[in-house]
């Protein structure tokens, strides 16, 4: 009867003109359309209904099986986002308002849950600081909630004080650890060490049990802001750490502060700095000094490789040039000698004299509107503090203060340096500390021997932990209190002042686990010193909100909107500048011939995190380089020591000596090497072991900070070589239109961005789109390169991880990639662009013709839809695809094949794919289907906007728009007339439903025929996509 | 010019031909085909259980990546296909041009057709990820709603092609051997082989009634194997040539492939003849060192072929200014797979240049050693066109190398196994000359005995 | 097949001579005599007087069924029973349909003229009797089935002789 039916459709079908278009036709097509390719899955049950659905309503249905036995929803009673409280709906996902702290920045997000389990991020759109934005720490946090070597129940390991060397670990339950805990705890001398949070709630609890108990708390994380908050103590009297305008800044500096990729919170700076660089309504200038290249640096408009020792004489030098030269400012005595000894360090830096006092000249013109921002690891030299008060007082003499720099509207959660843990140590080390906790920090791998934090936990009698996972700290502690997660904890973050965001958890907690604060608050009562009348944390946030906010129901808004409050958007009066600080100013590094600085990569990041297939598996957006550390040398110096890419040399400075391989990167200073934290972790576990290097040997504790840059290094070429898992072998467009880019002038003189725009003409008219017509643009010019949209599609559609191996043998699976290429002198500045390259759509596909199984066809609605269980695996398809963007499932990758719980967070509305399937971008489909469905049962048409794809969703300049061609309004089809549009490969006239729009660069310079690339294009040099050697 | 040297030589009578070329079916094997035999069986074992492993694992484990998603199997297979075309050519296309001296060499020619497309034919179906629904390639009536197979897909001509080519090329062989097969029933002592073949011989009789259908229908055989062979080539090289992919996509492909395939068979027609001379001696005066000659005259000339197309590759990719065309080929000549593509140009071109001279055309040994370089440098060919172009095409981000590992060396040198077990029992079951067509040309180029 | 006969053989060693020898039992009037040799003899036809067969038609009309059906198979598929937009192109792409319209041309003709081959030469035969083994490898016989009009063993027997045959046989079925 099954069949019958189809064919009685298929005379109707038949029988039906093209050009009466009835609305029966029109269902029955999308019937005809949606049904055969998911035939086979359920022949059965199918009857002629909307298969697609039917199918997810199946899978909805047996995850329902598997997970409604122990729904997880947390007890206490949350308010979903978008809707009224209601019991889950299976196959109905449920988003709810909450926040996180990735470990570098603070992110308010929405929770995509299904049958109650958390499935994907989001940045929550309506709030001031990220907005929609999400990094790619933050869309991994999933993975993080669902790491199979958590910690599962409280354990105490049986420990031999003194030497601190575990013999074993056994689990026990919160009443036995409490039980000891409080016993150490009654004998007095407690330090808590832990980051500073932005919890104004925790941060309360903690003074309080601080207040009662005697205990002292430490504040201290491996990469914190110390210097920032020093120099703006003794500049302004107020020690914070500011928000920085960059949308708002005509002019931006950077010495080494990587704003758009690691320093302080890169995805709401990002998000403010491109508001900043619309090209028809003016572009701030970007000009970059780094000693890493970074994502900073490859986004400039015009940037100059420096040395860490060259951070803080650059800053005199231009004071020099403003007060000296160009007679702009007047400068107190107290550093004009300074200032002198400095005056042409430019020179070293390769610019010309005209070219710096230009450059300084426009600075000052935009003053009041200009930025100079420096910072991060690779500014941590022993100058450190001195740079950040120069800064302070370059951006003061500006008039910056208060207008692009603002100290009031600070970001929270930061007030924590090196000198706590320093006091820490030596107390300890002289017995003053008879229990420590230790709470969510890993000391033990984060700082070198140097700093004795070790020895001197020997010196302690308890150490009690409070973390997720037996971390190399962890493994040295008595006791380990496992404090959960983000999504099964309540908390309240206030990471901007003024904005307060809620923290609700998503799930149930899934083992024996509870939070550090309601620790604090139980331990405090079983020690009588009670600090808090509630027995929880959730009710110490929900009363205290609810007292400030007035009623319950507001309570409830609160939650249902997920922050309160609004970010500071003034200006700022100016607060006198200390001049007195000054004297702090004195250069103490003496520049050397070869200098090594340590960074923070963009997704490990301090390594706290290093557990995580989809971070470790992500391709530096600067290096392209997955699953390792590596030390960046400069082509030039590479040359010198004859060095290629992986090859191992040996690396010497004072405090220590090891082994790395290297890579060379354009846009490094030939006289400085640098290489990333966070790789090479012992425990804590499986993933994370023995990926990478751990260097953080070479950070040198000095007065009171640690010195992370700036050390003088000696390197000596060994003869072995390192396999280095780079997704992007070769990073020159040979010369043609690929990523297209032009500068400002050029663009304003003709308004087109100077690439060959092909005469296009087929010899029959193609087929009509008569209902939706999806199509997506990409913005070169807003895009950083951040790579957070990958992440993100990743845990939207169930994509695998394949490991170091595989991504060498080139089988990485991203569905979108982020191609990066240089251009410009590749030994001096170089220049690079990034393009998102995801599957284009193309509406004559090239890979649908080669199929032999029509495993891959045109939808009507203009899809290019992979239908995996009919794919034989021929992979045709692929060499065909001229954007190479269709990923091949070498061996089995799907659910079964992963590690319990990480299948929980497979989204199911999404198929896993099988061993030996093609499989790509469908522009979010499921999304699709899913906006469709809601606007049916709310009978309206579809909106522009009420779709949107993952990668869209969680970019933070919104470099990506997602819409209906045939809808003359929508976003999408302004992108595809603007005059910067352009069609990847064009000529080939496979007629992509992707558009991009062309980079605009606001530099002076000839960008040497835009997109033509440096001098790798020699076909001799051998691509290592997939590993060099 | 042939047909002044005789094509048989010695003064043999009817009944000589007869005894010499049945003998070997009718003897036990000796020392020397046994060893060769089971060393042959040994690698196809090896074959076997590596493509088990494979299809058990997973396509990974080959050296195939993004962006080259295909390499050893596809390569391997049309090398195969390609070796298959020389038996076709001499026994149909020889036959209408009506050269009497195919008829010695034709038997065994075909023979390596049909064991060349079959081991090419392995190929394509454990090439696939999924090689366990690869029969979802047939249109063939199915309860999943309308679901047919994309007939736009040079894989689904290939489908037809080869099924096709199999098919005609196997029919065309047993055709020729039905009347041979009745001599050796007639011939027969021991029962056992006189029921084999009687039954494989379909009760032949050789009556003149028989003779004159039998012949009609070889010449109309031969009239469809010509297009055929050339068409089924041809649509191999639509693989590449309908894609778009610089290197790939070329009007050229078709004719340049044919004679490739041409070129490679009578390599491995010349390398396996030169085995069976020094396996049956007696075999020397039907396989002359006449029909070797004009075999190696046929190599030089479709090697310049060959080479005439390497070059107007390179021209018309200048020519045509198509910045992708253009860096494809200059890619393949001095590029990181430069090696591959110079020994694929001097083993096809230079090498084969030394048969100029009738002392090398005529000298087994170096006959010998030239046909085994074209059998490589047509490998290599095929790994020129597939690899390389595809390792570097549009976007340079995508830009890769491919990733050799040991199972595409297995999968190689294996199939080589499976062809050689195949042609070595062919050698012992049936008659590798074609008794009833070497008979006829028995007297020319000799004064008639008798009378 | 055609039903066993008795009748009489002459076999000769020598293909020039059982030409001459047709040729003459032709003209002596034989119509249903046939000769049986290893390998076809040139002109043997023309002797034993055998129409040109008729194959060729079938292998016509096979090739033109055959490209039919092909062509056919790709329109009713691609454009009635599943019309689908694959990459753009129409649903009856003509110019991508003929490879496999040519292969199937070529199949069916191939077949059909093979079938035809052995329906016509009544094989296969399960082991029919034979008059002499050699007659596969390096002899030759003149036939005459009893069906011959006016037959009798004595007269062709003589008549064989007479033509000179090496031996003449008397087959009891053949």
């Amino acid at each position: 009867m099954e069949k019958e039916q189809m064919q009685t459709e298929n005379k109707k079908w038949k029988s039906l003109d093209e050009k009466y278009q009835t609305p029966e036709f029109l269902a029955q097509a999308e019937k005809e359309f949606q049904t055969s390719p998911l035939k086979d899955e359920d022949a059965d049950d199918e009857k002629g209904g909307l298969a697609r659905r039917q199918f997810m309503k199946l899978m909805g249905a047996s995850i329902a099986m598997s997970s409604a036995a122990c729904v997880r929803r947390p007890v206490q009673k949350i308010i979903p986002y978008n809707k009224r409280p209601s019991e889950i709906v299976i196959g109905v996902a449920n988003y709810y308002a909450s926040s996180l702290f990735d470990g570098r920045e603070g992110l308010a997000v929405t929770v995509k849950t299904r049958e109650g389990r958390p499935l994907h991020l989001q940045g929550n759109a309506s709030h001031p600081g990220n907005g929609s934005g999400l990094s790619v720490r933050g869309s991994a946090q999933i993975l993080n909630l669902y790491d199979p070597d958590r910690v599962r129940t409280p354990v105490i390991n049986s420990q031999d004080s003194k030497k601190r060397g575990n013999k074993l670990s056994i689990p026990r339950d919160w009443d036995s650890l409490d039980q000891r805990a409080v016993k150490q705890l009654k004998e007095g001398d407690v330090r808590i060490l832990t980051a500073d949070t932005p919890s104004p709630s925790l941060k309360n609890l903690i003074n309080k049990f601080t207040k009662n108990t005697g205990a002292q708390v430490h504040y201290w994380s491996p990469i914190n802001q110390w210097e920032i908050l020093k120099a703006s103590e003794l500049c302004y009297g107020r020690a914070s750490v500011p928000r920085y305008r960059y949308d708002k800044a005509k002019m931006i500096v950077s010495v080494d502060g990587d704003f758009l990729g690691t320093h302080l919170n890169p995805t709401e700076s990002s998000r403010l700095f491109s508001k900043g660089r619309d090209p028809e309504k003016g572009m701030s200038h970007l000009v970059s000094f780094q000693s890493v290249p970074s994502l900073t640096s490859f986004n400039s408009d015009d940037n100059y490789p420096i040395k860490p020792s060259q951070q803080l004489p650059l800053i005199l030098a231009i004071l020099h040039e403003l007060s000296f030269e160009q007679k702009k400012v007047s400068l107190p005595a107290s550093i004009s000698a300074t200032l002198k000894q400095h005056a042409e360090v430019y020179k070293n830096i390769g610019m010309s004299t005209e070219e710096f006092s230009g450059f300084v000249s426009e600075l000052w013109n935009q003053r009041g509107q200009s930025l100079v921002l420096t910072g991060g690891l690779q500014a941590k030299t022993r100058d450190a503090l001195a740079l950040q008060i120069a800064t302070n007082y370059l951006n003061n003499l500006l008039g910056n203060d208060g207008v692009t720099i603002h100290w009031a509207a600070s970001l929270n959660g930061r007030n924590q340096s090196d000198e706590a843990i320093g006091t820490l140590i030596s107390d300890m080390l002289e017995g003053k500390v008879k229990t420590l906790i230790i709470n969510e920090l890993n000391p033990i791998y984060n700082l070198p021997q140097a700093s004795r934090f070790k020895e001197a936990l020997g010196k302690v009698n308890t150490v009690l932990v409070t973390n997720n996972w037996m971390d190399e700290t962890a493994v040295l502690a008595d006791m380990v209190a496992p404090c959960g997660h983000y999504m099964e904890n309540w908390g309240d973050n206030e990471f901007i002042s003024g904005i307060v965001t809620i923290q609700q958890p998503t799930i149930r907690p899934l083992y024996e686990t509870r939070s550090f604060a309601d620790s604090l608050i139980v331990w405090a009562k079983m020690l009588e010193k009670p600090i808090s009348q509630e027995d929880d944390f959730y009710s110490v946030v929900k009363n205290k909100w609810m007292g400030q906010l007035g009623s319950e129901q507001a309570w409830y808004d609160f939650l249902q909107k997920g922050f309160d409050g609004q970010v500071y958007d003034g200006i700022e009066r100016n607060m006198g500048f200390n001049t007195s600080a000054l004297e702090r100013v004195q250069v103490t590094l003496e520049p050397t011939t070869l200098e090594l600085s340590l960074y923070e990569k963009v997704a490990i990041h301090d390594g706290s995190m290093a557990n995580l297939s989809w971070l470790q598996e992500l391709p530096d957006p600067v290096s392209k380089i997955a699953w390792d550390n590596y030390l960046i040398v400069s082509p030039t110096l590479a040359d010198s020591l004859r060095l290629r890419d992986g090859s191992m040399v040996q690396v010497q400075t004072e405090s220590h000596t090891m082994n790395l391989p290297v890579y060379i990167s354009p846009g490094q200073h030939p006289e400085s090497v640098a290489v990333a934290l966070g790789y090479g972790r012992g425990h804590g576990g499986e993933l994370q072991k023995d990926v990478g290097f751990n260097v953080n040997e070479f950070i040198v504790p000095f007065d009171n900070q640690f010195v992370f840059a700036g050390h003088s290094v000696q390197l000596k070429k060994l003869n072995t070589t390192y396999m280095l898992a780079q997704t992007q072998g070769h990073h020159s467009m040979e010369g043609r239109d690929i990523a297209v880019e032009t500068t400002q002038d050029l663009y304003k003189k003709s308004n087109d961005i100077g690439i060959h725009r092909h005469k296009i003409f087929s010899i029959w008219n193609g087929h009509k789109y008569d209902g939706h017509k999806w199509a997506m643009g990409v913005d070169l010019n807003s895009c950083t390169g951040c790579s957070a949209c990958m992440v993100a599609c990743q845990s939207e559609n169930n994509i695998p991880s394949v490991g170091k191996k595989y991504v060498l043998g080139g089988r990485e699976m991203h569905w979108i990639r982020i191609d990066r290429y240089y251009s410009g002198n590749e030994t001096k500045s170089v220049d690079a662009i990034f393009q998102p390259v995801m599957c284009q759509h193309c509406e004559n596909a090239p890979c649908e013709t080669v199929c032999p199984v029509l495993a891959t066809v045109h939808s009507d609605e203009g899809l290019n839809d992979m239908v995996y269980n009919r794919c034989v695996g021929t992979r045709y398809c692929s060499n065909n695809c001229p954007y190479k963007v269709r990923r091949f499932n070498w061996f089995y990758y799907d659910g079964h094949h992963r590690k319990e719980p990480l299948h929980m967070a497979l989204n199911p509305d999404v198929t896993v794919r099988t061993r030996g399937v093609m499989e790509k971008c469908t522009f979010c489909v499921q999304r699709i289907k899913e906006a469709k469905n809601t606007a049916k049962d709310e009978k309206r048409d579809l909106k522009d906007g009420d779709i949107r794809t993952a990668c869209q969703s969680v970019c933070p300049t919104d470099a990506i728009v997602f819409g209906d061609l045939n809808d003359k309004n929508s976003q999408v089809n302004k992108w595809f007339e603007s005059q910067r549009q352009y069609t990847l490969l064009e000529e080939l006239n496979a007629a992509p439903r992707v558009r991009y729009l062309a980079k605009i660069r606001n530099t002076q310079r000839d960008l040497g025929g835009g997109h033509h690339g440096p001098s790798h294009s020699t076909p001799e040099a051998t691509d290592h996509k997939g590993g060099h050697s | 010019m042939m047909d002044r040297n005789p094509l048989i030589l010695g003064n043999k009578t009817y009944k000589d031909i007869t005894d010499d070329i049945c003998e070997p079916v009718e003897r036990l094997p000796g020392k020397q085909w046994m060893l060769m035999f089971f060393s042959a069986k040994a690698l196809f074992l090896f074959y076997l259980t590596s493509v088990a492993i494979i299809l058990f694992t997973g396509m990974g484990l080959m050296g195939t990546n993004h962006p080259i998603g295909w390499g050893t199997d596809i390569v391997t297979f049309v090398f195969w296909i390609g070796i298959g075309h020389a038996g076709t050519l001499i026994s149909a296309v020889l036959f209408l041009f009506r050269q009497k001296w195919r008829t010695s060499v034709a038997r065994s020619a075909e023979a390596m057709t049909v064991f060349a497309v079959m081991t090419a034919g392995i190929f394509p179906l454990i090439h696939t990820g999924r090689p366990w629904l690869d029969f979802w390639l047939l249109p063939y009536p199915n309860q999943r709603g309308p679901l047919w197979v994309n007939f736009r897909s040079p894989l689904l001509w290939d489908v037809f092609a080869v099924s096709t080519y199999a098919t005609v090329s196997i029919v065309f062989w047993y055709v020729g051997l039905v009347p041979d097969f009745a001599t050796i029933r007639d011939r027969a002592k021991n029962k056992m082989r006189k029921k084999i073949y009687g039954i494989l011989s379909l009760g032949w009789r050789g009556s003149t009634r028989n003779w004159s259908h039998y012949e009609m229908v070889y010449m109309l055989l031969a009239g469809l194997a010509t297009p055929l062979v050339l068409s089924v080539h041809t649509i191999v090289s639509f693989d590449f040539a309908v894609a778009s992919l610089p290197g790939w996509h070329t009007t050229i492909f078709p004719p340049y492939f044919v004679a490739g395939a041409i070129f490679s068979g009578f390599g491995m027609v010349v390398t396996l003849l030169t085995l069976v001379r020094i396996g049956f001696p007696k075999f020397k005066d039907y396989i002359t060192i006449d029909h070797m000659e004009v075999m190696n005259k046929i190599i030089m000339t479709t090697g310049l072929l060959v080479g005439y197309a390497y070059c107007s590759e390179l021209f018309i990719a200048w020519y045509s200014g198509m910045k992708y065309e253009q860096y494809a080929f200059i890619n393949r000549a001095l590029g990181p797979y430069w090696w591959a593509y110079w020994i694929m140009f001097s083993c096809n071109v230079f090498v084969p240049q030394i048969f100029w001279f009738r002392a090398a055309r005529r000298s087994i040994p170096i006959m010998f050693v030239v046909s085994i370089f074209v059998n490589i440098g047509m490998w290599f060919e095929r790994f020129v066109i597939t690899v390389t172009s595809l390792h570097r095409d549009f976007l340079p981000s995508n830009w890769g190398m491919y990733e050799w590992s040991i199972y595409d060396a297995a999968i190689l040198f294996g199939s080589f196994g499976m062809f050689l077990t195949l042609f070595l029992l062919y050698l012992r079951a049936f008659p590798a000359i074609s008794i009833a067509e070497v008979k006829p040309v028995l007297y020319v180029g000799k004064k008639r005995g008798g009378h | 097949m055609a039903k066993r006969q008795s009748g009489v053989a002459g076999i000769w060693s020598d293909d020039q001579l059982i030409l001459e020898a047709a040729e003459k039992m032709r003209l002596a009037g034989y119509k249903k005599f046939d000769a049986i040799t290893p390998f076809p003899v040139h002109g043997m036809e023309e002797a034993v007087g055998i129409k040109r067969s008729t194959i060729p038609w079938v292998t016509f009309f096979a090739a033109l069924v055959g490209g039919f059906c092909g062509m056919y198979l790709q329109y009713w598929t691609s454009a009635v029973s599943w019309p689908i937009n694959v990459g753009g192109k129409p649903m009856f792409s003509i110019p991508a349909f003929i490879p496999v319209t040519f292969e199937l041309t070529i199949l069916f003709a191939a077949l059909a003229s093979v079938g035809t081959m052995f329906f016509l030469n009544g094989l296969p035969k399960v082991d029919p009797p034979i008059i002499d083994p050699d007659l596969t490898s390096h002899k030759f016989a003149l036939w005459v089935p009893d069906s011959e009009e006016g037959y009798s063993v004595e007269k062709v027997e003589a008549f064989l002789k007479e033509l000179g045959a090496e031996e003449v046989k008397r087959v009891a079925e053949y």
